[in-house]
C-alpha cells in the first residue's frame, strides 16, 4: 500500500516535470535533448533525483523512465505528441511537443506551483536549460555532454562518430557564440 | 522597496581592495539589496567577508546555477572557482520570479556570455562604472558628486597601478580607461550642470 503510494507519486511527479520542460518553450523537442536537459535539472535539484535515475549510456546518461513517460504516460495522456525520427536519423530519439491539452495543463500547473518558493530555483533551471541547449544541434549536444560528464559515456559508433567530428563541432559552436575560445581549446585537446 | 542587484567579485573588491572605499559600497548597499551566491562569499577579501554591516546588508542565495552553465564553460584551474556565472544564474533566477534591477559583470566573456545566451538580462546587463553613471543619472540615486568622487578614485588608482605595472583596478584596462571612465566623467559634470559644458 505505501509502495504503491509512492509509485503514484514518483510518476505523477516525473510526468509534471516533463510536462514542465516540454511547456517551458514552444518549440518541439528532441528526445535527446529533453534526456540531457532534465540529467541537467537531476544535477542541479535534489528532489528530481527522488523521481528519476540515469544510467550510462552509448548516448551519455540515459534515463529509461523518461522514454516510458513519453510513449506511455500515465495521469497525463494526450498531453504531448510524439513524431518519430526519420530513417536516417539515429541521434534524436525523435521529437516531442505539447498539444492543446498539454498546453492548457502546464498553465495550470504552473499556476499552481510557480507562488511556493521551494519551487521557484526549479522552475528558474528548467527555464535556463531550455534557453541554453535547445540551440545546440544533436551532435553539438553530445560533444559538451560527453565532455563534462565523461563517466556516463559508454563507448560506441556514436561517440567515436563525436569524436572524430569534434573539432568541427567545436568551431561551429564557437563561431556561434555558445561557447569561448577557451571551452574550445578544451573540447579539442581532450 | 530596494531593488535587486547581483554583482560580480571584482565589484565588491574594486570598493574593498582597489579604492579602499568600503564607505561607498556600503552607501550602495543601504540603497539596493545587492544578492551573492557561495562562490562570491569565498572570494571576497576577508576583511570584508567579515564587516558585520556588510552581512547584513547582503542577501546569500544558496541555489547552484552553475551546475546548469556548467557543461558550456571552461573548467580549467583557473577559472574553477570563478563566481561570474554563479552571478549570473541568480540574476536570471531573480529577474524571472521577482525583480533584478542590474547584474553587473566586468569580466568580458562572462559578459558576452550572459549577453549571447540570456535575452532576458541583456538590458539589466552593467559594468561596474556603468553601474555608478546609472545610479546617479538614470535612477538619481546617487549624487553626481559622489558619482565624480568614485570615478576619481578609479581613475587615480587606474593611474597609479599603471606606473607600477601592478595589473586593472576596478577591472580598468587602457581601453576601458579612455572609452568609457573618462567619457562617463565628463557625462556625470555635464549633467550635473544641467547640460551646460
Amino acid at each position: 500500500m505505501m509502495d504503491d503510494k509512492k509509485d503514484d507519486a514518483r510518476q505523477k511527479g516525473l510526468e509534471n516535470l516533463v510536462l514542465l520542460v516540454l511547456g517551458a518553450k514552444d518549440d518541439e523537442l528532441s528526445v535527446l535533448h529533453l534526456e540531457k536537459e532534465v540529467f541537467l535539472l537531476w544535477n542541479f535539484h535534489p528532489a528530481i533525483r527522488e523521481y528519476i535515475s540515469y544510467i550510462k549510456h552509448y548516448k551519455g546518461p540515459y534515463s529509461a523512465d523518461i522514454q516510458k513517460i513519453i510513449h506511455h504516460p500515465f495521469y497525463l495522456d494526450n498531453c504531448w505528441k510524439y513524431t518519430p525520427p526519420a530513417r536516417t536519423d539515429n541521434l534524436s530519439g525523435g521529437f516531442v511537443e505539447l498539444t492543446e491539452k498539454g498546453r492548457n495543463e502546464y498553465q495550470r500547473i504552473y499556476r499552481a506551483i510557480s507562488k511556493t518558493e521551494s519551487v521557484k530555483p526549479l522552475l528558474t533551471g528548467i527555464k535556463m536549460v531550455r534557453e541554453l541547449y535547445d540551440k545546440l544541434s544533436l551532435e553539438e549536444l553530445l560533444l559538451i555532454i560527453y565532455d563534462t560528464y565523461p563517466e556516463y559515456k559508454e563507448h560506441s559508433t556514436v561517440s567515436r562518430d563525436i569524436e572524430v567530428k569534434k573539432e568541427y563541432l567545436a568551431k561551429r559552436m564557437r563561431t556561434k557564440g555558445i561557447i569561448d575560445d577557451q571551452r574550445f581549446n578544451e573540447l579539442v585537446m581532450r | 522597496m530596494p531593488e535587486n542587484i547581483v554583482a560580480d567579485t571584482s565589484f565588491f573588491v574594486c570598493y574593498e581592495s582597489d579604492l579602499k572605499k568600503r564607505t561607498c559600497l556600503l552607501n550602495f548597499m543601504n540603497i539596493y539589496t545587492f544578492h551573492i551566491g557561495e562562490k562570491i562569499r569565498r572570494e571576497l577579501p576577508l576583511s570584508l567577508a567579515n564587516c558585520k554591516e556588510f552581512c547584513s546588508l547582503v542577501k546569500d542565495r544558496e541555489e547552484p546555477f552553475i551546475e546548469l552553465v556548467k557543461p558550456l564553460i571552461s573548467r580549467s584551474e583557473r577559472h574553477k572557482n570563478d563566481g561570474e556565472y554563479e552571478a549570473i544564474g541568480i540574476a536570471y533566477h531573480l529577474n524571472e520570479h521577482y525583480s533584478l534591477k542590474y547584474l553587473i559583470i566586468d569580466e568580458k566573456v562572462a559578459h558576452n556570455f550572459t549577453y549571447t545566451h540570456f535575452p532576458t538580462l541583456q538590458g539589466k546587463l552593467t559594468r561596474s562604472i556603468g553601474f555608478v553613471k546609472k545610479s546617479c543619472m538614470e535612477d538619481k540615486i546617487i549624487s553626481h558628486n559622489m558619482a565624480l568622487h568614485i570615478f576619481n578614485c578609479m581613475k587615480r588608482r587606474f593611474e597609479e597601478y599603471s606606473k607600477e605595472n601592478k595589473g586593472r583596478p576596478c577591472s580598468i584596462d587602457g581601453k576601458v580607461y579612455s572609452n568609457i571612465l573618462i567619457p562617463s566623467m565628463k557625462e556625470i559634470e555635464v549633467d550635473r550642470n544641467n547640460g551646460r559644458l
